[in-house]
């Protein structure tokens, strides 16, 4: 199962990597990462059906902003799953977020126990 | 000399007094008291009487002008003298008249000399002399008298000089006071712009701190793992994994390391922006400044009330290089300007709705001799009819304590301090732009 993780902090790849170190081993996860909205949408666009099945993003970044990207995703691969991850946890940003169809809402630090839940149910549906 | 005709002299001098003065006093009969070729004068021009119809008119003149006066008077005699023949006389008196206009009374002190001559059984004035007395006796250039003015002159001078210098030093306490509260509100400025910064300060020194604790415990567990393996008999040593858990371990430390850095680097330009001492003028990465505070600001604007979502574009020319600022004090106007940006792009918001999408642009560009910074926003614009007043203190358009309106005036005080300048371009409902143009000459 491949997840694309979006934030444009270099360093969340190698903590994904390392937090997720034994899935990946395992080969239950693959892990992408796109360090902006747009080249997020730019991966998802290069592959048709996309193997990613869930979008894991930060709020925000430089540029476009997660939450518009969550919308183009929604709009366009309404399958994918996506869930949202905020510094803040404001009400309007959590608000739109679920209006736009996000899955869960994070705020930092991510808990990654949480994350692992998530995932482990999304593989099951998906299975 | 007999009495009667004393008397008679007496009386005579008396109507001539009653004459001058009574505005009742029948000048009808002036020609029984006064002679056909009556000579005078007063101390001004029209009082130069030559006849009796010259002394008949002076009356009349004086009789209009103190229309509306009531006027009052005594005489002193002062001089007197009867000729030989006893068919002439001489008095000079003090002649002091009370004026009364309204509530306020005037004296007006005059010495008024007269000559009689007795002719056919009558004495009547022949000749006078009036003029305003001084207190001159045996002076005849009434230097006595000058001095006395002069000393009167300097007495008012050094009243006057005194009380200038004590509303002068009234005025510099005063001056002391202003400069004094005007250090306080920029200090009180400098504080406020600081607990906004509080939160942008904390996400960012939560950022890396979180990054700290995650690879640091990632690294625990590495190592634990590692132990594990290395618990194993030694010919299912899984070598790979060991190298590659180690591989981890050394890169986490390498980040804690770099992330601790970061977190001590903000908490040292919090303390720089608290200080409220006077930074210097040296070398500055002016990208990396305003890329740093226009971070801080942002995160700032989204940890406090109302945050909104704005697209931040920085346009920033690497050959600018490095620019002679107060990077303590610069820092403050690329945090004043980005949260006047965001201030106003929330209002615009508030006011059309989330269809607008926020942008503020941050650009620097090399001129020649000189840097151009460029901070533009999308938000409601500023009206003409404002725009000269922004940069005055006190101005703000902000509601009740939001703002100081001391900002945007410290800002280009900073500014004119680093001897550039500022210019404010808008269009309202479109954009504001601030342009910044500070010298530099590249070393």
């Amino acid at each position: 199962m491949k997840i694309l993780i979006v934030d444009d902090e270099r360093d969340v790849e190698d903590l994904f990597r390392q937090k997720l170190r034994k899935e990946i081993r395992s080969g239950v996860l693959e892990l992408e990462f796109a360090f902006s909205a747009k080249e997020a949408l730019d991966i998802l666009d290069s592959e048709n059906p996309p193997k990613v099945v869930y979008v894991f993003s930060d709020i925000n970044m430089p540029g476009m902003s997660g939450l518009e990207m969550l919308e183009i995703i929604k709009s366009r691969f309404p399958k994918i799953q996506v869930s949202m991850i905020s510094a803040y946890g404001d009400e309007e940003n959590y608000k739109k977020a679920m209006e736009s169809g996000a899955k869960e809402f994070y705020t930092k630090p991510v808990n990654f126990e949480n994350l692992k839940k998530e995932i482990a149910e999304i593989a099951k549906s998906i299975t | 000399m007999d009495a009667q005709k004393e008397q008679a002299l007496l009386d005579t001098l008396r109507r001539v007094f009653d004459a001058t003065i009574k505005d009742d006093f029948p000048l009808e009969t002036l020609e029984e008291f006064v002679s056909e070729v009556v000579m005078g004068f007063g101390s001004t021009a029209d009082e130069r009487i030559l006849d009796l119809a010259g002394f008949r008119k002076l009356m009349e003149i004086q009789r209009e002008q103190s229309l509306g006066m009531n006027l009052r008077f005594e005489t002193k005699p002062i001089f007197k003298k009867i000729f030989a023949q006893e068919n002439a006389a001489i008095f000079t008196h003090d002649f002091i008249i009370t004026l009364t206009i309204g509530e306020t009374e005037n004296v007006l002190p005059l010495r008024f000399s007269s000559v009689f001559e007795f002719n056919d059984e009558r004495w009547k004035l022949i000749h006078w002399h009036g003029s305003q007395g001084v207190d001159s006796e045996g002076d005849t250039w009434h230097r006595n008298e000058l001095i006395k003015k002069n000393v009167a002159l300097q007495k008012l001078v050094d009243e006057k000089t005194s009380d200038l210098h004590r509303k002068n030093a009234e005025l510099e306490s005063a001056i002391q006071t202003l400069k004094e509260t005007q250090q306080q509100l920029i200090q009180q400025e400098k504080l406020a712009s600081l607990g906004q910064l509080t939160a942008g300060i904390a996400h960012e020194i939560k950022n890396p701190l979180n990054f700290v604790n995650n690879f640091s415990e990632l690294s625990q567990d590495f190592i634990s793992e590692i132990e594990e393996e290395l618990s194993k008999p030694v010919d299912k040593l899984d070598v790979g994994n060991i190298l590659e858990l180690l591989e981890d371990v050394k890169s986490n430390l390498g980040k804690i390391r770099h992330h601790g850095s970061r977190a001590d680097s903000i908490v040292k330009s919090m303390l720089m922006h608290s200080r409220g001492g006077t930074g210097i003028m040296e070398p500055t990465d002016l990208n990396a400044l305003i890329e740093e505070y226009s971070n801080l600001a942002f995160h700032g604007m989204r940890a406090n009330k109302n945050p909104i979502n704005v697209e931040i574009k920085l346009d920033l020319d690497p050959t600018i290089g490095l620019v002679s600022l107060n990077s303590e004090d610069f820092s403050r106007v690329i945090l004043n300007l980005t949260k006047n940006a965001f201030d106003a792009m929330r209002d615009k918001i508030s006011m059309v709705g989330s269809d607008y999408k926020a942008k503020l642009e941050i650009r620097t560009k090399h001129l020649p001799n000189r840097v151009l910074i460029e901070v533009e926003d999308n938000g409601p614009g500023i009206p003409e009819e404002i725009r000269d007043k922004l940069l005055l203190p006190f101005f703000t358009t902000k509601k009740g304590t939001e703002g100081t309106g001391l900002g945007l005036s410290i800002t280009h005080d900073i500014i004119k301090s680093h001897l550039g300048t500022l210019e404010i371009e808008s269009s309202v409902g479109e954009f504001t732009r601030f342009t910044l143009v500070l010298p530099n000459t590249k070393t």
